[in-house]
């Protein structure tokens, strides 16, 4: 009991409410209790909670009451933090959000709740999905009144990104979180004698932009959109009042916004009667320099030739845009720097780019190329294993994207698994049929493994079936045309080969690619003395390429003029200083001449380059053995060889090749070797998955990145596994039933989990237990969007191996869960007429089930017709690329490239059915990645 | 915690993201409280006058909780309001409103007629007490909770209230209180089944007829609906409540015509 309270003489007449005294009696439960509304009051027993407490922190102020339950408050959130749901008699998932939200509310309500603040700080917003799974909507919004608290708390800037995120409104965030944003930063940066905070402007702008994008993507109205941004913008205005200031910044909305609906909107708050025109901002909101595009450039430049300075330039530049995303939340600008530096030291330093691109990522996790240079620096930091960690990662969060998926498929070239790389190629390329990339990637594996006349034909397929404008864009067509050179050359008809390189030199001079493959030709047919002309004259044009050099000093080896190899390959390690190739060759010619000492140093040299290197290994241990024999040695045939294998190796880079490929036949995602691939990656340590309420302390034991992780190894093993023998069958049982036992427990705290839990557990085709397992999960997370997802999966699938007959119930069954997903959020919307079509459609019989699908799926067909429009329009929305992908993954597997519009346009129900079954994994998957582009857990 | 699991899961239900809707689904039990889900079309005041008046008094500080603005924000917005009869202030109220409407959750919300309230106004001041005991809010009990509170009136037309979809375009969801609809109170006595309406004790014990009350969906509100503020400082007399509960089941007996209505419900064994 805590007589400390002295609540008699603070309630003389009334008497000491009943809560109170339970409080003295055991604080704990009494907090618990009230929170999750069973606490008996007497009479106040309708109070709302939050509002009684609030006012007893006023009443007994002063008194140990107030420190006393901020204490206890605090104590709760640490104990109860990962619980889904409160370990206490009663309590359910509602009782225990309702427990959370009130919580927040309290903390966010009351200042002097300073500790319990502290401690929901030590977890969110680093913990986001924990309260985000129990959030329904903003009147049932843990996740919410948790950015409200915190806001209000703020003791220093840690937050400050989290509100420049949540103002941008990225896709991951519900639009009414929006507002938080502004609401931390309008408490980070109160009003002071300085009049309106930039930070508070800038705020309010980005949201600006964020909202109309919101619109702009489709899923937004306008009118709701306008609304939100001028009611923030009003109550801001409001509380920081500089008229003329405000003024200022709407005037310079015109500059600061990208949204040219943002644009509108801030010029309808300009006051009547003055000028709408727009200015340049003042000079307290701060402004991009104009030059950083040029420097950047310019400073890549710089890097990619090694140039002394070029990084202390670089980290300035960084830092300065840095400081102007910090300041003002426009993350526009440092990421592509950020990327554009980091592919330029990629080659000299590839850690610095790993850096690099980490920060891109950071400042933006949405924009594609962080994520593809991150993969390439690591690929050239010889980091295979978390090159491909990323690279999944990144087609994950970017399955709209092409190049996310071709630069996973070079890190599987890398790691030698070219069979993978060209299914995963094959698959890009069904998938994208449009884009001539992957085709030439493709084409460069087919002429890794030597099958020259395959590689040929799908060559001359590519070149005939994409249009002179499409080949010429970004000189893809040129680089089919030098590949189809390459492929010929290789299969010694050098005069087709030379011809084609001429044409292709004839069409763009400049490119440097064909002018190497013109002197190739000519080094094949022992025209060396004009090969090596040619070399020359490419480098002079080109100094900053390695391609020639090293083709050079392949004419110049291959001749055995080892002086003047060793001539070109110093001037190429002077440009190239980390390019291990050429010391090696220096050794070599080094050894070649009897120099063993000097072969010793280049040795040396490669080794700190990269100490790893065998070939620097061994050779440094011949060397040595051969000079304390004091022997002296010209080079051998064998070391002779090895020296021209080092030169002929082919890279992505020298020689890009394009091969058209059978694209009907790859059709369906076909990739069971990436099991392979994932069988590799060490699995995460698991705790003990039988320590039933300890669940929490299990979530703590393995960081929430080791659970992303597990959750996408699953993952993608579900999307790409695609067996073809009974022996591939087995593997991915086992794998995956491996994989379920990493789940079990972690399924009890972590939504994520559940949900990929379940999918995995579908592949099984366990379907009664997986269901009963994913409506717990249902009940135990009602917020997680991906729980609610599976569910309605499994009920479809369960309706459809069943053959179940349409009845009321069954209907029910398999609609509400798709319902739920749009009351998370409503965009979801789309993803709900594609799952509750394709699930009437599981039934059996009835008129209904045919006329419930229809009705979904010309909504869905009208949305896809529209988007397609739009797009044709060019519409500026950020989701553009992800939704323009989307409409058009399902006008082409879904309707078959049919406009549906109306009911008439499916009166004949066939060929849609026949479309859903050849392309059900396909269409599965494009609803996995609508739900996860729009949802954290 | 059984009933306050059940008024989480069945009755106080979720905003959508743009606000309190205007229109309710009654078959969408996300969106729906059960109270209204079953509603009898029949039922007496779902087809009230959509022009008579309703009075809803609600605690100033749960609203700015609600809406997760800052203690202290809004009265001085209401103050600026009411003093100016409504000529300035409006788009601040407004824009209040708009927060509260987003983040407030579609309830079961008491209402009286205003017409059987007008007298407690006019006798100046005190209302704000003479209104708690005539609604029977027994929880506003600044003895209890410390402090005074301010409370503010909404006066609307049965027009505002949302609309149910199973229901014609002139009538409106207005349900009979059950103690299902709201946390347990002890100044609570159902009316007898087949009324059309509820009846509130009147906590003074004072009343020889009880007023009516009726519940409908949680409503947008607009600043046109604020009508006062005022703030309850008047400690409830807890002794006084049996004797208004047995005066207020008495009416009832006499109104409903059933003489032993509720007969054992106060009954001490």
């Amino acid at each position: 009991m805590n007589a400390s309270l002295q609540l008699e003489s603070r309630f003389s007449g009334g008497g000491v409410p009943a809560w109170l005294r339970s409080f003295e009696e055991d604080p704990e439960n009494a907090v618990e209790t009230l929170l999750m509304g069973g606490a008996d009051l007497g009479h106040l027993q309708v109070v709302e909670p939050v509002s009684l407490l609030l006012g007893w922190l006023r009443f007994l102020e002063g008194s140990d009451f107030v420190a006393t339950f901020d204490r206890v408050l605090a104590s709760w959130i640490g104990r109860r933090w990962g619980h889904p749901r409160l370990p206490r008699r009663g309590a359910t998932a509602a009782l225990t959000a309702t427990g959370w939200l009130r919580a927040m509310e309290l903390i966010g309500q009351a200042e002097e709740l300073t500790e319990s603040a502290r401690q929901l700080r030590s977890h969110f917003p680093d913990d986001r999905p924990f309260l985000r799974a129990m959030s329904e909507g903003p009147s049932r919004d843990p996740e919410g009144r948790a950015w409200l608290a915190v806001a209000r708390h703020q003791t220093d800037d840690s937050l400050r990104e989290s509100w420049w995120t949540l103002c941008s409104l990225p896709p991951d965030v519900p639009w009414y979180h929006g507002e938080y944003g502004v609401d931390g930063l309008r408490h980070l940066f109160p009003p002071g004698k300085k009049g309106i905070a930039p930070q508070v402007a800038e705020g309010l702008l980005r949201l600006a932009d964020g909202l109309a994008g919101r619109v702009e993507d489709g899923w937004l109205n306008e009118r709701d959109a306008r609304a939100e941004f001028q009611r923030l913008a009003r109550t801001t205005s409001r509380a920081y009042p500089f008229p003329e200031r405000w003024t200022a910044v709407w005037r310079s909305s015109g500059q600061k916004c990208r949204q040219e609906l943002a644009r509108s909107w801030a010029e309808h708050l300009l006051p009547a009667g003055g000028s709408r025109k727009p200015v340049h901002p003042p000079p307290w909101l701060e402004q991009p320099d104009p030059r950083w595009p040029q420097r950047s450039k310019e400073i890549g430049q710089l890097l990619h030739r090694g140039a002394t300075g070029a990084v202390e330039k670089a980290w300035q530049l960084i830092q300065e845009q840095a400081e102007y995303a910090r300041a003002t939340g426009d993350n526009h600008d440092v990421p592509h720097t950020l990327c554009n530096l980091a592919a330029k030291v990629g080659w000299d330093q590839p850690e610095l780019a790993i850096e690099w691109a980490a920060m891109a990522r950071s400042f933006n996790p949405w924009d594609v190329y962080g994520w593809t240079v991150g993969v390439s620096a690591l690929l050239k930091a010889n980091k295979l294993p978390a090159a491909l960690q990323l690279a999944m990662q990144a087609i994950d969060q970017f399955p709209e994207n092409s190049a996310a998926r071709s630069v996973t498929a070079e890190v599987l070239i890398r790691l030698g698994r070219l069979d993978e790389a060209e299914r995963l190629y094959r698959e890009t390329i069904a998938r994208f049929p449009e884009e001539i990339v992957p085709r030439n990637a493709l084409a460069h594996v087919m002429r890794r493994q030597r099958r020259m006349s395959e590689a040929e034909s799908l060559y001359r397929e590519t070149l005939t079936r994409f249009s002179d404008r499409q080949l010429a864009r970004a000189g893809l067509g040129d680089m089919a045309r030098a590949g189809l050179a390459d492929v010929l050359m290789r299969q010694k008809k050098f005069r087709e080969a030379e011809n084609l390189y001429g044409d292709v030199i004839q069409r763009f001079p400049p490119n440097v690619v064909p002018r190497c493959g013109l002197a190739e030709v000519m080094r094949h047919q022992g025209r060396l003395a004009e090969a090596e002309k040619l070399y020359r004259e490419i480098i002079f044009d080109f100094p900053d390429e390695l391609v020639p050099r090293d083709a050079l000093a392949t004419v110049l080896i291959s001749q055995r003029r080892w002086q003047d190899a060793k001539d070109v390959l110093l001037e190429t390690v002077n440009r190239f200083s980390s390019d291990v190739r050429s010391y090696l060759a220096l050794a070599s010619c080094a050894r070649a001449e009897g120099r063993l000492d000097e072969a010793k140093e280049w040795y040396r040299v490669a080794l700190k380059c990269e100490p790893e290197n065998v070939l620097a290994q061994r050779g440094l241990a011949w060397t040595d053995k051969h000079s304390q024999s004091a022997e002296t040695s010209t080079i051998s045939p064998e070391d002779e060889q090895e020296l021209m294998e080092l030169f002929a190796r082919e890279g992505p880079e020298s020689f890009p090749s394009v091969i058209a490929s059978e694209l009907e036949s790859a059709a369906e995602p076909d990739a069971s070797g990436v099991l392979e691939t994932l069988a590799a990656i060490p699995l995460l340590p698991v705790v003990d998955a039988n320590s039933g309420l300890g669940a929490p302390q299990q979530q703590r034991s393995m960081r929430q990145s080791d659970i992303q992780t597990l959750i996408l190894d699953s993952h993608l093993l579900r999307r790409w596994a695609r067996p073809r023998s009974e022996e591939e069958a087995g593997k991915l049982a086992e794998r995956a039933r491996q994989l379920l036992e990493k789940f079990v427990g972690i399924e009890e705290v972590s939504a994520l989990a559940a949900s990929e839990g379940g999918l995995l557990r579908l592949e099984s085709k366990e379907l009664d237990a997986t269901i009963s397992l994913l409506r717990k999960a249902a009940e135990r997370f009602p917020g997680s969007v991906r729980v609610r997802y599976t569910l309605a999966r499994a009920e479809r699938e369960a309706a459809g191996q069943e053959r179940r007959s349409f009845n009321e119930a069954e209907a029910k069954a398999i609609t509400q869960p798709w319902q739920g997903l749009v009351h998370l959020d409503e965009r979801l919307g789309l993803a709900k007429w594609l799952g509750l079509g394709r699930a009437w459609l599981a039934l059996q019989d009835g008129h209904r089930v045919q006329e419930e699908a229809r009705r979904n799926f010309v909504q869905l067909g009208d949305w896809v017709s529209k988007t397609r429009e739009r797009e044709r329009g060019g519409t500026s929305g950020p989701d553009r690329s992800f939704t323009t992908w989307w409409a058009n993954q399902l006008d082409r597997y879904l309707f078959g490239g049919k406009t549906v519009r109306h009911a008439e346009d499916l009166a004949d129900m066939q060929p849609l059915e026949e479309n859903i079954y050849a392309h059900r994994l396909i269409l599965d998957d494009l609803e996995e990645s609508f739900v996860y582009r729009h949802s954290i857990t | 915690m059984a009933h306050e699991n059940y008024l989480q899961e069945r009755v106080f239900r979720r905003t959508p993201a743009n606000g309190l809707p205007g229109h309710i689904d009654d078959q969408d039990d996300y969106v729906c409280p059960e109270t209204f889900r079953g509603l009898d079309p029949n039922a007496l005041f779902v087809a009230a006058d959509l022009g008579l008046p309703l009075l809803r008094i609600e605690e100033l500080e749960s609203m700015e909780t609600v809406a997760g603005a800052a203690r202290g924000e809004l009265k001085p917005m209401v103050e600026a309001y009411l003093s100016s009869g409504g000529r300035s202030g409006e788009p601040e109220l407004r824009d209040f409103f708009t927060r509260w409407s987003r983040r407030a959750q579609i309830r079961p919300s008491f209402a009286a007629f205003h017409a059987d309230l007008e007298d407690l106004f006019e006798t100046g001041q005190g209302w704000e007490d003479r209104l708690r005991d005539a609604l029977g809010l027994i929880h506003f009990d600044p003895g209890q909770r410390g402090n005074a509170i301010d409370v503010l009136v909404f006066c609307y037309d049965v027009r505002e209230v949302p609309r149910l979809r199973r229901l014609e375009v002139n009538q409106r969801p207005l349900a009979v209180p059950t103690v299902l609809d709201s946390r347990f109170s002890v100044a609570f006595c159902p009316s007898p089944r087949d009324t059309a309406y509820g009846h509130v004790v009147d906590l003074s014990g004072n009343v020889s007829e009880p007023r009516r009350e009726v519940v409908h969906p949680t409503m947008p509100l607009r600043p046109g609906n604020l009508w006062r503020m005022g703030s309850i400082r008047k400690t409830v007399d807890g002794g006084l409540l049996p004797v208004a509960r047995q005066l207020h089941l008495m009416a009832l007996r006499s109104l409903s015509g059933r003489d032993d209505y509720a007969m054992t419900t106060d009954t001490k064994e």
